[in-house]
Formats: C-alpha cells, sequence, structure tokens
C-alpha cells in the first residue's frame, strides 16, 4: 500500500484500524508521515468524544461503519465522508478554536450566529456555545461552556 | 421658501406639462419614526422613476412631505399611521432552573423540562427562583431573587425592540450570577414568546446546573 491509498483509507478506517489492526496498520507500522495523519484523526476523536460527552450528554458521536474486508478501489465514501467532516467542525465549535469562529464584535464577547434563525448569540469570551433548535419552535436552547 | 417647496412647486409644473398623472403634495408630520426610516418605509409608495411625472419625498425636522398620487398618499399615510407608533415596551420572564435538581416533573417549568429531557441526562430539572421585570429599549434591569443556592442576580438589557404583539422581537443579554457560581451571560434577538434557554453555570457539586430562562413579550403602551 503506498501513502496516497493509505490516506484515502485513513478517512474512512475503522479506529481499530487506526490503532493498529490491518492492512492499513501495516503501512501506518512503516511510515511515519501517515502514522502522525493517523495519530492526529485518533485525537481529535478522543477531543470530539470527550467534549461531546461532557457538554451533551445525550448526544453520540457516530462510529464509522464496518466495511467487507475484499480490497476497493480507492475513491471518496461521502456517507463516511460526509459525517466526519461534520464531527470535525462540531470538533472545532466544541473545542473552541477561535480563529475559525466568526470574530467577535467586540473584545469582551464572541459571536456565534445560528444557521436556522437570525438568533445572533452572543456569550462571554473563553466559552464556546451550542445553539438547539428544539422541536418546540418557541424553545431554543443555547448552551455555553 | 424652502427648497423642498420649490423642488415639489417644480415637479407640479413638470408635470402638468407633459400631461402625466395628477399628483398632490402632503406632508406627514413624525411621531417616533426619523426622517430616514419614514423615507425607507414609504419608498415603495413613492415612485421617483415615473417618467412622465416622477414622485418625490423630502424629509426634514419631525416631518416628511411627498409629492405623489392621490391614492398612494393614502397608501402612504396609513403606513406611517401602522408604523409611527412608540415602540412597545418589554415584560422580560426569567426562570432560574436547577438542573439534577429533582427526579419528579416540575409543572411549572414542564414545557422547557420536556425540550431539556430530549437533550441532555441531567436526571431532573426544578424551578428553584423565577422574576418577571419590565422596561423599555435601551434599559438595564437588575433584579436579585431569592431561591435555593441563591441570592441571584438577575440582569438584562433591552436592546433592538422590533415590531409589535407576537410578531415582534427584541434583542437581549440576560445574565445571571450566584454565590461561588461563575457568570452566565447570553446576549440573544428573540421573538416575542419565544423562550431562551441559557445554560449553564456550576454551582458546585451539591446544588449541580444552573439554568436560566428568559421569554420576552412585547407590550403596547
Amino acid at each position: 500500500m503506498n501513502c496516497e491509498t493509505a490516506r484515502d483509507r485513513l478517512l474512512e478506517a475503522d479506529l481499530t484500524e487506526l490503532r493498529g489492526d490491518g492492512e492499513l496498520a501495516q503501512h501506518l507500522h512503516a511510515c511515519s508521515a501517515c502514522q502522525d495523519r493517523a495519530r492526529g484523526i485518533l485525537a481529535q476523536y478522543a477531543a470530539l468524544q470527550g467534549e461531546l460527552e461532557r457538554a451533551v450528554p445525550r448526544f453520540e458521536v457516530a462510529q464509522p461503519r464496518r466495511r467487507p474486508a475484499a480490497p476497493r478501489t480507492p475513491r471518496w465514501r461521502w456517507t463516511v465522508v460526509a459525517p466526519l467532516a461534520l464531527a470535525a467542525s462540531l470538533a472545532v465549535l466544541l473545542l473552541g478554536r477561535r480563529r475559525e469562529l466568526p470574530q467577535p464584535m467586540t473584545p469582551s464577547v464572541q459571536q456565534v450566529a445560528s444557521a436556522t434563525a437570525p438568533l445572533d448569540v452572543e456569550v462571554l469570551a473563553g466559552r464556546a456555545v451550542t445553539v438547539f433548535q428544539t422541536d418546540n419552535p418557541n424553545i431554543v436552547v443555547i448552551w455555553s461552556f | 421658501m424652502r427648497t423642498s417647496t420649490w423642488l415639489v412647486l417644480a415637479g407640479l409644473l413638470a408635470a402638468a406639462a407633459c400631461g402625466g398623472p395628477r399628483l398632490d403634495t402632503r406632508t406627514f408630520r413624525l411621531n417616533h419614526l426619523d426622517g430616514g426610516e419614514a423615507a425607507q418605509l414609504i419608498s415603495p409608495y413613492v415612485f421617483v422613476d415615473r417618467k412622465d411625472a416622477p414622485g418625490q419625498m423630502n424629509s426634514l425636522r419631525g416631518s416628511i412631505t411627498v409629492r405623489e398620487t392621490p391614492d398612494n398618499l393614502d397608501k402612504i399615510a396609513r403606513v406611517l399611521a401602522e408604523y409611527d407608533r412608540a415602540k412597545p415596551s418589554v415584560r422580560l420572564r426569567f426562570q432560574i432552573i436547577q438542573a439534577n435538581g429533582a427526579a419528579a416533573a416540575d409543572p411549572a417549568i414542564a414545557e422547557v423540562e420536556a425540550s431539556l429531557r430530549k437533550l441532555f441526562r441531567f436526571r431532573g430539572y426544578r424551578l428553584v427562583a423565577e422574576a418577571l421585570a419590565g422596561g423599555m429599549e435601551g434599559i438595564q434591569i437588575s433584579q436579585v431573587v431569592a431561591g435555593l443556592g441563591g441570592p441571584y442576580h438577575i440582569r438584562a438589557n433591552i436592546f433592538d425592540v422590533r415590531g409589535s404583539g407576537d410578531s415582534g422581537s427584541v434583542r437581549v443579554n440576560a445574565e445571571l450570577n450566584a454565590p461561588g457560581a461563575t457568570s452566565l451571560s447570553t446576549t440573544v434577538t428573540l421573538r416575542a414568546g419565544q423562550t431562551a434557554v441559557l445554560g449553564n453555570t456550576q454551582l458546585g457539586e451539591k446544588l449541580g446546573t444552573l439554568i436560566l430562562t428568559v421569554r420576552p413579550e412585547l407590550v403596547q403602551n
């Protein structure tokens, strides 16, 4: 397996593969660059899961689906990549990477615009915020932590 | 004679010469809107690009003068009567809810609790304090309320009140401070009647998590 194939596989691999099982793992043992990528994915996944459990206890991060063992042609699997992208976005929000957030209106606040309604939420600096539109149209939950 | 009057007269003469629709001129007193707001509001009724007899408007010190067809002037009068009103006052209802506080459902917070139970894994929720406060746009409200784990200090700023009744909205900053807890402060634009559930601040292991809800209502003066 070459690095190009391995990078494609990294995007859709099970966590166990990233941790050291299977064909991909063999490449990871031999290639430090891909190993770093795998480590990064695992670290982000762990951080995301930790933050989600702490901040939103009932939400769970979807596990990537198990794939058949047969070799496949290298191509994007959007069914897996899309949730990963979503998870990565959530991680950015939850881990409070300020450079990814909209710029604050004033130095003392962070501003997060809701995608679904013009709520235009601001919370204290240093706090991350998640806006939940509930199934009750008259209730919106704004959770900062 | 004022420049605006000259303009209107000139327009009248031009319209008469070109044989366009008959235009009248009317001056409306503005009680609450400023000239710019009024001009923006009535601009769809003033046909400045009408070929034969273009409409015109000029605003000056609490009034706006419009040259348009009599029909359109009547429409403008109705629009201004509807919107040139004092902004409604705002009544804010606050509830302070303790999460992990009770296993049994609390009927006083039934609606909010139903939504929270779908989102979070806390054992239960109970109302520990509530407050009602009112004011106009631009004011700050400060209130201390008693309750388990309190006293609680609620502070609110009312910004940007728009519309009226159930269709209106208000931007509000709500802040909750409790002894030993970090400050919870959130600014949000809400529809009248919409409840914002604002979390969270910690009161320690014994008292758990505090949540503040705020619901605005617009009250016409």
